[in-house]
């Protein structure tokens, strides 16, 4: 399996923008909590309902990591971005709803579309029935095209590490996609 | 198929539009921060606990500065038999008199004391 080029000397961006945003809220500003809702909701929905197959799950899990994150602002140090930070947030959430309910996670039905590839569904499915470290990795990996320093961020893994389970987490999806495609 | 293709199906198996930000999800978060204020059950007791513990240490401190002597004295003792239960402590302090003189509480001259002064 080809091993992914990454560059772990990068120089880290500014993280400014977002430490004000996040000096804001955390002083009560409703408006600044708007401003990082309308800029990370989409994302942060997408995640949750990747990873519990729920969009009602999604809808409140989203709601609750705001809320989170508005009591929570001023331990935001900027270190990370500000998506990172909020991703962090509602993985651990997913994974408090999933261990609360006892989820095995069961996706909801996949709406038909006419040019999808005859992949797309068992992907989508084996995603769900891989470990939680595995499907938290590749739902960000493949998601959003992300930088590796915030995938690391939101997982609190080193590079190496995040290396060494991407290979792993690939392989793994592939084998479930092949297995429930024979 | 290679990885990259992999990659590229996975990616838009996953790709997955949510759609415009969920007003009903906003005024979920708006209604709550009202009472986000309010600190926590474990907040308030571990604040009360530490409060009750401040004033406890006050109050030892303050007890031991006001209480009255409770060593005996074996002079008195011995003078009422032994027991001292019927007797009880005063806090009332008696002043030092070994300075005073007459002349430092400007008592009036008593006639003659040079005189014995100089016998």
């Amino acid at each position: 399996m080809e091993i992914i080029a990454l560059n772990p000397t990068e120089v880290r961006p500014d993280y400014s923008a977002d430490l004000e945003l996040a000096r804001r809220c955390a002083t009560g500003d409703e408006r600044a909590l708007r401003e990082a809702f309308e800029a990370y909701e989409s994302l942060l929905r997408k995640l949750i309902y990747r990873n519990l197959g729920s969009r009602e799950d999604a809808e409140e899990l989203v709601a609750t990591t705001f809320l989170k994150f508005w009591k929570s602002a001023h331990h935001y140090r900027g270190i990370s971005s500000l998506r990172s930070y909020l991703t962090r947030i509602a993985l651990n959430l997913c994974h408090d709803a999933s261990r609360k309910r006892r989820l095995s996670v069961v996706p909801e039905p996949a709406l038909p579309s006419q040019e999808e590839h005859p992949l797309a569904e068992p992907i989508r499915q084996g995603l769900l029935r891989l470990d939680r470290e595995d499907r938290e990795l590749l739902s960000l990996y493949y998601l959003e095209d992300w930088d590796y320093n915030e995938i690391c961020d939101s997982l609190g893994i080193t590079y190496d590490v995040l290396r060494t389970r991407l290979v792993r987490a690939r392989k793994k999806l592939r084998l479930t996609v092949e297995e429930n495609n024979d | 198929m290679t990885d990259e293709q992999f990659d590229e199906i996975c990616r838009s198996a996953l790709a997955y539009d949510p759609g415009a930000a969920s007003e009903p999800t906003w005024s979920k978060i708006r209604r709550r921060p009202r009472w986000s204020w309010l600190p926590t059950i474990p907040e308030t007791l571990t604040c009360g606990l530490a409060c009750g513990f401040i004033l406890f240490v006050f109050w030892v401190q303050l007890g031991h500065k006001t209480g009255l002597p409770t060593d005996s004295n074996p002079v008195v003792q011995k003078a009422v038999g032994g027991s001292l239960a019927g007797l009880q402590a005063s806090t009332l302090q008696v002043p030092d008199t070994t300075q005073w003189t007459e002349a430092s509480l400007g008592f009036p001259r008593v006639i003659g004391s040079e005189a014995r002064k100089g016998r």
